[in-house]
């Protein structure tokens, strides 16, 4: 029977093949499926003796040189009937803050040498601490509707939503019989997605109960990952279409062997046709698969193998998951009009934590709504249409104009401020922003530095451009188009930026 | 500090960036090169272009590419010890 849990992932792996390499981190260190097992039960153990109780949320904070102690931190929590929240170790210690403060975590397990945000009555612990000499098993007294994981995402709208998924909703799909384990013609599946991410988690998953070994650099460079699909012979490997892009402008396909890839997977955003193409040509042996779901969705996906005769389309429902594009008024729409996506699970669907207006507007009659417009063609393939919204798509992450600005507003210096997407060459979009000064003097270099104490990397405005004022319609409304003609004046006048 | 190091660097932080950074103002600046205006995206390629260059190892993360002096330091040290 197919375990309805994670911790029943894990116990049935290791029963079956103990010895067997679970996680590779380049340059770290290994994992066996006995020794993640173990582990686990270990830190259980320490949790447990700590006064962890059933659906008490930990929070886990690991950079990606750390994947092992994380893999064994998360199936810890949960051993201990806990719920498992992975924040992304590269947000701003303020919003880490804010989103254990959410899902009112009572401890944080975190990674090497990272400072944990203060939190009162929070305690920490690195896994090393918690796993004592206990290693009889826990008796683990978690089934597959209780909740297993909080994932953090800018959602449809713009504050940070946990989006909770139960163990039935993260088991589902999983294939456990040894003859017919996913990605059989791979020994090695090579990503580097963050921790915390969905894409990440769905990656934890896939080391649970995919055929090859996850294999991930701490770190993603274009000339790390090329080293990395040469040394392991890696058979499938998992990217979102900035990495793909970066990879390829950087040539290194050109210098390392790449003939061992035979599934190239592209996931977080639609893979422009142009970038499927030259992936198709860098990676001759590759079938090259775009997913598309969402933090909300998953599992609910569509997959579509990279068809030149339909190079846009992003594919049907793939595992018993359901589509659909809707009107204004909700009504569902035929094919070629444009409308909202909404997607439906075929697993028990994930629903925002501690959020029921948020919940009211996403999440509908087991349908999740993708934030996204888009419109079917007579096939059925979904295809999806820019818009112009506060959340824009930087690289893998959403990322919420409104919270850039509100960080903006913090500076004494600022009176006014506007953030808003513009065009990017490898991430689809970046961060610009255009801030009037209380007074003159304040430079994009003090406000950016400014910025880094407050938001993640990614949301970081590429630009800055300080103005007298802002363009705004008769009801005070900033009019983004008229912002965008300025910082394009800009560049042509100022190639240095500001 | 040595200084056709730190131009040869300087330089590389120029090409990173994608061009934006002026090698000049980065060979004289104390600020984050975040800061400074090296994205995330120009912070990895400069990850790999000084990698192959002096076969050394940054790490992402770590202090030694928060601002120029640091990382100048950093592949300084490396690039003595493999000479030693």
């Amino acid at each position: 029977m197919i375990p309805r849990t994670v911790p029943g992932m894990l116990a049935l792996r290791a029963a079956q093949e103990p010895e067997r390499i679970a996680i590779v981190v380049a340059g770290e260190g290994e994992l066996t499926f006995a020794q993640w097992e173990r582990r686990s039960h270990a830190a259980a153990h320490g949790l447990l003796d700590r006064g962890v109780r059933p659906g008490d949320r930990i929070g886990l904070l690991f950079e990606g040189r750390d994947w092992i102690d994380f893999a064994v931190a998360y199936c810890a929590v949960q051993l201990a009937g806990a719920v498992a929240v992975p924040v992304p170790a590269r947000l701003a210690p303020a919003e880490v803050q804010r989103l254990l403060g959410h899902c009112g975590a009572c401890a944080v397990v975190h990674g090497r040498g990272l400072r944990v945000p203060d939190g009162g009555e929070r305690w920490t612990a690195a896994p090393a601490d918690l796993e004592g000499r206990e290693t009889r098993p826990v008796d683990a007294r978690v089934g597959p509707d209780d909740l297993a994981q909080i994932l953090y995402t800018s959602g449809t709208t713009g504050t940070p939503k946990g989006v909770g998924a139960t163990h039935a909703n993260l088991t589902f799909g999983c294939e456990t019989r040894p003859n017919r384990r996913r990605f059989r013609h791979s020994r090695y599946l090579l990503h580097a997605f963050p921790i915390g991410t969905n894409a990440g988690q769905t990656m934890l998953i896939n080391a649970l109960d995919a055929h090859p070994a996850m294999l991930t650099p701490p770190r993603f460079t274009p000339a790390r990952f090329a080293r990395l699909i040469a040394a392991y012979a890696a058979g499938t490997v998992f990217v979102v279409p900035a990495m793909a892009i970066e990879f390829l402008n950087s040539g290194m396909h050109e210098r390392y062997d790449m003939s061992s890839v035979v599934l190239l997977g592209s996931a977080a955003s639609a893979l422009p046709p142009s970038v499927s193409a030259r992936l198709a040509a860098a990676f001759p042996n590759a079938t090259v698969i775009n997913y598309y779901t969402s933090t909300e969705a998953a599992p609910a996906q569509t997959i579509m193998v990279y068809d030149p005769a339909r190079p846009g389309a992003l594919g049907r429902p793939a595992f018993g998951g359901a589509l659909r594009v809707t009107g204004p008024d909700g009504e569902v729409l035929p094919p070629r009009e444009v409308g909202e996506v909404w997607m439906r699970s075929p697993a028990a669907p994930r629903s925002y934590y501690r959020d029921e207006g948020a919940n009211a507007e996403a999440f509908r009659d087991g349908w999740v709504r993708m934030g996204d417009l888009g419109y079917l063609d007579a096939d059925g393939h979904l295809h999806l249409v820019d818009r112009e919204g506060d959340v824009v798509k930087s690289g893998a992450f959403k990322v919420s104009t409104i919270q850039v600005e509100a960080a903006l507003y913090e500076h004494p210096q600022v009176a006014e401020a506007a953030v808003l997407g513009v065009p990017h060459p490898v991430l689809g979009t970046v961060l610009a922003a255009v801030v009037v000064p209380r007074s003159a003097g304040v430079s994009g270099v003090e406000l950016r530095a400014f910025l880094m104490d407050r938001v993640a990397a990614h949301e970081l405005p590429e630009r800055v451009l300080i103005v007298d004022a802002l363009p705004r319609n008769q009801s005070g409304k900033v009019i983004k188009t008229v912002l965008r003609r300025l910082l394009e004046t800009a560049t042509t006048g100022n190639p240095e930026g500001t | 500090m040595n200084r056709a190091l730190a131009a040869r660097l300087a330089e590389l932080v120029h090409t990173a960036s994608g061009g934006t950074l002026d090698a000049g103002l980065v060979m004289n600046s104390r600020e984050p090169l975040t800061a400074l205006g090296l994205t995330s995206l120009g912070r990895l390629r400069l990850v790999d272009v000084v990698e192959e260059e002096f076969d050394v190892v940054l790490d992402l993360d770590e202090a030694h590419l928060d601002d120029f002096p640091s990382l100048v330091r950093h592949v300084s040290r490396h690039t003595t010890e493999d000479e030693s």
